[in-house]
Parts: structure tokens; sequence; C-alpha cells
């Protein structure tokens, strides 16, 4: 792709020698701010004996599980959108040039997508303050999942598809594909993976397919960027499954919550 | 007896005188006696010539005075034809005597003369005469004039006949010689079919030129340039032209053989080189195949050069014929393969036959098929659904 195309967008997707990219950041640590705004949400109220007065007030139940989410989630929503502008606002003074129509589309996107990850991070940490006695071991359980599927998950995933299908000798030519679309599928367990894989395709016009690329698919293929529409259809799977993911994450943590003696 | 003897010796003594100057005086006589006849002769080296009419000669003249004096000559032309003009010449100037001092004198003087172009072909004389101091001499000249060349003004072209195929201009080299006694102006005229068009331009230059002025007896070359419209059918044409002047009409012929042109076009008939398609399912394409060439195309062939896995069909493979400027319309079906990503493809559409060939390039845009956009869009309403139904299970107490 010509690089002088979408030269606006590179502003979130550049990185430095020495610092990492701002989609990097937001994929790497978005989560701790999810877990940071969720892990005490219920456990503090209740260690600090807040959570009986609480209840006592003349509101229903649901809606103090309810508000501690909606907030969260409001928070991480103003915080992605400022970070964004601050982002874009910084870069439009740095290199004075101003982004296409596409590309403001494509930002906000890419932030709602933030969003939307973060908050699947919160809703698990929401989940472990309703289920943890202690704000310690909510966090440290947020933090050890949140590092398990970051950084881990992609070596559990190639040491199972490599069980599986061993890509070593003979036979691991005929493995190769196989053991690909394993390890593929194990890391899309990931929020993380799924995250930068929607973001590469939304913040790169170039990429245009996620999955397996074959000299078949690329055979003819002119190297032209894709339409925002057409990008967008290729994340609409990822965005349906995160906004699931903290649904249900939700689901557990409210149905949890409701089940939960408070009066104790 | 000595009286006697002394006459004697006197005799003798005048005798031996006699004898003596009869000698000397034969031996002064010798040459005298060699340049017996005409005192004076006025001769030249080549008095009988060959020429054209129009020619300008010159005889130089060699005299010989033998009278032992100088003389002081006359020149006349005592005898030539009607018409002709002749003057007689020393060193630069026109002169009517000349001196001859005795002796041999060599292209003393010389005679000029110019054979009119109206001379006709024969045989001529012209005799002069140099006379005066009592001497006299005639010099007889034989002209023979040949080969008249009057009033045959020609229009030559070198290669009247060229073949080529359409779209080329042809050009002919051709010389306008006039052949008359005075200058000619030549307007330049050809007769060609409607669409062609003749340029007339001096040999060198580039402008272009309704007439030509050639001086007399002289030629002037040019180039006609010839372009055929484009459209033109393969074929012989003959094209007349002509340079008429005052005094005469020169025609000329030139021949231009138009060879088959073969030349095709492919496009679609909004001239759109790009369609959606959807990875494994088929796209129409209207195609329109126009026979831009001067010669009927038979058996045109429809193929196609696209990626691996892609299918192009077509509503007819080949046209059996498509007339000369005719176009035809072919619906192409492309499926592009299952595989396809997302984006830009390349497919090659090609219409040839046995003698030309065109191809147009068409941008395949192929989409995602928003069926899964809609099928996440339903995922996300049972995920709403599914939550409703958790707070009325568990909600409000």
């Amino acid at each position: 792709m010509d690089s002088s195309e979408f030269l606006f967008l590179k502003l979130f997707t550049t990185s430095g020698n020495s610092i990492y990219s701002f989609a990097t950041f937001i994929a790497f640590l978005g989560p701790l701010v999810g877990i940071t705004l969720g892990f005490d949400a219920i456990n503090n109220e209740r260690s600090q004996g807040t959570l009986n007065r609480l209840a006592a007030q003349p509101i229903y139940r649901d809606s103090i599980i309810n508000a501690k989410f909606l907030a969260g989630a409001t928070v991480i929503l103003m915080l992605t959108f400022t970070l964004g502008l601050f982002m874009s606002g910084a870069g439009l003074l740095l290199i004075g040039i101003p982004p296409s129509g596409e590309e403001v589309c494509r930002i906000i996107a890419y932030l709602l997508l933030s969003a939307v990850y973060m908050s699947v991070w919160l809703a698990l940490a929401i989940i472990f303050s309703v289920v943890c006695k202690h704000a310690a071991t909510a966090a440290l359980a947020s933090i050890s999942i949140w590092l398990f599927l970051s950084l881990f998950m992609d070596l559990v995933a190639s040491g199972i598809s490599n069980v599986l299908f061993p890509v070593e000798g003979i036979q691991g030519y005929g493995n190769m594909m196989k053991n690909y679309e394993l390890d593929l599928a194990l890391n899309r367990i990931s929020p993380y993976y799924l995250f930068t894989e929607a973001a590469t395709t939304i913040l790169n016009p170039s990429v245009r397919s996620i999955g397996i690329v074959t000299m078949s698919s690329v055979s003819g293929a002119i190297d032209a960027p894709l339409p925002f529409g057409q990008s967008l259809l290729l994340i609409w799977p990822h965005l349906v499954v995160m906004i699931a993911l903290a649904a249900a994450g939700f689901a557990i943590a409210y149905v949890s919550f409701m089940r939960q003696e408070i009066r104790a | 007896m000595e009286r006697k003897m002394t006459r004697r010796t006197r005799w003798a003594g005048s005798f031996l005188l006699l004898v003596f100057t009869l000698s000397l005086t034969m031996s002064m006589a010798v040459p005298a006696m060699a340049s017996e006849g005409p005192d004076l002769e006025m001769s030249t080296a080549y008095p009988g010539v060959t020429a054209k009419a129009g020619d300008s000669l010159g005889f130089d003249l060699d005299f010989s005075n033998g009278s032992g004096a100088g003389a002081d000559l006359a020149l006349t032309v005592t005898d030539i034809p009607d018409g002709w003009d002749g003057y007689f010449q020393g060193g630069s100037s026109q002169i009517s005597h000349v001196f001859v001092r005795s002796g041999d004198w060599e292209s003393l003087a010389s005679f000029q003369m110019t054979i009119p172009v109206e001379a006709e072909e024969g045989t001529y004389t012209v005799g002069l005469r140099a006379s005066g101091d009592g001497l006299s001499s005639d010099l007889t000249l034989t002209l023979d004039v040949s080969e008249e060349e009057l009033g045959s003004s020609s229009l030559t072209t070198e290669y009247p006949e060229q073949e080529g195929s359409s779209g080329t201009t042809f050009s002919f080299t051709s010389t306008i010689q006039n052949n008359t006694p005075s200058e000619q102006s030549y307007s330049l005229a050809a007769n060609a079919p409607s669409g062609w068009v003749v340029a007339f331009k001096p040999s060198g230059e580039s402008t272009q030129v309704a007439s030509l002025t050639v001086p007399a007896r002289s030629s002037q070359g040019m180039s006609i340039e010839i372009t055929p419209p484009n459209n033109v059918e393969a074929g012989e044409y003959s094209i007349p032209i002509s340079a008429i002047s005052a005094s005469e009409t020169l025609d000329g012929e030139l021949t231009v053989t138009v060879s088959g042109s073969y030349s095709l076009d492919l496009s679609t008939p909004s001239g759109l080189l790009s369609f959606d398609a959807s990875a494994n399912k088929q796209s129409a394409v209207t195609l329109r195949v126009t026979n831009t060439g001067n010669v009927d195309l038979q058996n045109v062939n429809l193929t196609s050069s696209a990626a691996t896995g892609w299918t192009v069909e077509y509503s007819e493979s080949s046209i059996d014929v498509l007339e000369a400027g005719a176009t035809h319309e072919v619906t192409a079906y492309v499926t592009p393969s299952d595989e396809a990503m997302s984006g830009d493809y390349v497919v090659v559409l090609t219409a040839s036959n046995s003698e030309t060939s065109d191809q147009a390039e068409f941008r395949v845009s192929v989409k995602t098929e928003t069926v899964w956009g809609v099928v996440g869009v339903a995922l996300l309403v049972v995920i709403a659904v599914a939550l409703w139904f958790i707070f009325r299970k568990f909600g409000r107490r």
C-alpha cells in the first residue's frame, strides 16, 4: 500500500524504537483499566460494611450491580475517547495533516472496539469482586487471568497444536494447515488476541483477511486498501464475540450477586 | 693574253655571284612556296557540332595571315538560319573587326551563337567571313540540331503505386518538368475520394502549397502526401492528380493500395472496467466487442486469464463473423474463488482471433457477504434477550 495514504491512522499503529504503538498499549494495558475499575466493586463495599447500608436504601438490589458495571463502562468509554481524541489532536498539531472522513470513521470504530474490550475485563473483574471475599484475591485472580491470556495463551496454543499436529518430518507438511488452524482457534479464545486482530484490521486498510491467506487467494489480488465497510465486516465477528463476552461476564456477576447473602 | 684572262675572271666572278644569289633566293623561296593559295585563313578546331535546341555554343576562331603584313579584317556572318542569332567576341566584348598580324594566331576571337528553342531537328549551316585589306577567308560551321524538347512538359512520379495499412500517410515524390520557353505557374489538384486528405509540398519544405511556379526549361520536385480516412476499406484506390498552368495541363495518376488492418476493441458499454463480486458467487458483466479494423474478422474467441480458483464463462465463447466496424455484445459470468479475500482482484478478459486481439483488465472488488453481519446482529439480539431474561428472573427483589 502506498504509505502516503491513511497517514493519520499510522499515528495509532506506528511504534518507535523504545516505545510501543498506541494500539499495542491499549491492547496490553487496557485490561488493567477494566480490572482496576472492577476488582473491588462489591467486596470492598462488603468488607467496609457499606453494602448493608446501601441495600437498606429504597433501591432495588440489582441497581447496585448494574450501577457498578455501567459506571465502570462509562468511565472506560470516556477514557478511551479522551485518549483517542488527545492522540488525534496531538498528531494533528505535529504532522498537520487532517484525517480523511474514512480515517475518522476507522478511529471511532477502533475507540469503540477498545471500550468494549476493556469492558470485557471490567465484567471479569466484577465477577471476581462478587465471588471473592477479599479485594486482593479478586485483583490477583483478574491479573493472573489477564497475564495468562495476554502473554501465555500464545505459548499454550502453539504447544497444543504442535502436539496434536506436529510439523516436523514428512507428515509435518500435511499437518501444517491443521496446525495453523488449531493454533489460530486456540489463540482466539483470548480477548487480547481477538482485539489485536480486530484493531490491526480496522487501523490498517491494507489488511484484507484475518486468518489463513493461501497462495490461491493471493493470486490475482491487487494491492489496494479495503473500504471501511469491508474492514468492519471483517472484524464484525470479533466485535460480536467481545460484546457477548462482556454481556456474559456481567450476567454471571449479576446472577451470583443477586443470589448472594449480603446481610451477613 | 693577260687582258683576255682578266675578262674571263670577271665573268666567272659575276657567275658565281649569280649562283650565290640564286641559291639564296631559292632557300628563301621554299617557305613562300608552302603557303601557296590564300594568304589569309580563318578556321576553327571543330567546325561540325551536334547541339540541342536552346543551347548556347561558342566557336574559337584561329587565324593564319600569310600576306606578310598585318591585316585589318571585318567579320561578318554570311549565312545563318532565320531567327538564329550570333555575334563575334574578342576578350570580353562584342567585336566587328579583328586585326591579324602576320603569322598564325589561335583563339584570337570567337563566334558565340544561340540556337533558338523553336529550332527544329535537322542540320544547319552557318557561314562566317573575314575580309579586308585585299584578303578574305570563309568558314562554314555545321550544326546538327537534335532532340527537340519543346512543349513536352511533364509530371512524373517516382513510385506512383504504393501500399500500406489504413492510417498510413502515403508519400509520393513527383517532379514537374517545364519544357516551355517561359516560366509557368501550375495550380495543383488531386481528385481523391471524400474523406481523403491530399497535401502538396515542395521538396524539402513543410509548407503545403496549392500552386508551384517552375522557371522555363527547369524542373521542380514536390512531395504529395495522401492520408486515407481511418475507416477506409481495404482495396486499391487511384487518385488522379493534375498540374494546370495557363498554357498546358499535366496529368498523373497515383495508386494507393490500402491493405487490410485487423483491430479489435474489448470494453464495456459504459467503459467501466470494474465490478463488485462475492466469493463463490457469479457476477455478470456485459462486454462490447468492436471490430475497429477495416476487414471482417472470423472466429473471434473470448478467453480469460483469472486467478486460481476463479471461473469465467461467456454467453457465447466465440463470435463467428464480426464485420468491419460492427459491435457485438457478450455477457461474461465471473465467479470468484471461494477462497478469495475481500478487496480488489484483477481479471483479464481477452477477445482474439488469428489476426488480432484485445484485452480488458477488470478490477473485481470482492465483497464479504453481509450475511455474517446479519448473523452477528442476530447474536447480539439473542444476548440482549438472554440478559433481559436474567433481569426478569433475578432482578427487582
